[in-house]
């Protein structure tokens, strides 16, 4: 599947001196037991694992284990905190591609209360949970991103 | 031909159109390499300025905006007026952090 990089309104800097960045951010499904929800997934190389925020869990009625707690530590010293869950069926579906698959353990994090909208409303789609199981090309030249499953991909029917 | 339907999918709104230094409208290539998966490709829409700090749904794809509202009910039903029974919702925050 190919999803094309979508446009971010930021701050222009030296080395970017405009107001618009192009990321990619791909349209994914959470399942759960209560439910489904669409989200916005940041494709991030940079992410160990793959974190929901704490509210989809509550929204699909996922369990959350208080035994297992998550603590995360971005590049800039930031910190999130939340919990684990498990067995969260994700979808990345294209016209009539589509692919399911589960993640056993993930982590569900509170928002920082310095998190921004955007960051409220993206998950971040990392090694653990994704990067795993895809192979995933950037595409900076046509801003998009191709996504093709690997050989460590298991089909979840749903 | 390749360049016809660039220019066709360019025309289809002025969102489409460059807006800065490094978007890829003036870059997105409509080719047909082994013909798979490439077409796909399109650029999504962009949330217009007046819609800053709005919910806006999206289309089950993210490519196309469906309704938008000051609160997440008020978008969910402008999409559901709309037509789309799958939206995505995203707050539209203007300038963001990097």
């Amino acid at each position: 599947v190919m999803f094309p990089f979508r446009p971010c309104d930021v701050e222009p800097s030296p080395a970017h001196p405009s107001n618009r960045i192009w990321r990619p951010i791909v349209p994914i499904r959470i399942v759960g037991p209560s439910g489904t929800k669409r989200l916005f997934g940041l494709l991030d190389t940079g992410a160990d694992e793959t974190k929901l925020p704490m509210g989809v869990a509550s929204d699909l009625g996922i369990e959350i284990d208080p035994q297992q707690p998550a603590r995360f530590q971005g590049l800039a010293g930031q910190q999130a905190k939340g919990f684990y869950g498990k067995d969260v069926c994700f979808e990345l579906r294209q016209g009539q591609k589509s692919y399911r698959w589960i993640i056993a353990k993930i982590a569900f994090l509170y928002d920082p209360p310095d998190a921004n909208e955007e960051e409220k409303i993206t998950i971040t789609l990392g090694h653990v949970g994704f990067f795993r199981y895809f192979n995933v090309a950037f595409d900076h030249q046509r801003s998009r991103v191709k996504i093709r499953p690997n050989g460590l991909f298991r089909h979840h029917p749903g | 031909m390749l360049e016809q339907q660039r220019s066709d999918a360019a025309s289809q709104s002025p969102e489409l159109k460059p807006d800065s230094t490094s978007g890829p409208s003036s870059q997105v290539h409509f080719d047909a390499v082994g013909g798979v998966d490439v077409d796909h490709a399109t650029v999504p829409q962009s949330i217009p300025r007046a819609l800053a700090g709005c919910w806006v749904a999206w289309s089950a794809d993210g490519l196309s905006i469906v309704g938008s509202g000051t609160t997440l009910q008020d978008a969910a039903e402008a999409a559901m007026t709309a037509g789309e029974t799958d939206p995505i919702f995203e707050r539209a925050a203007g300038v963001l952090r990097r």
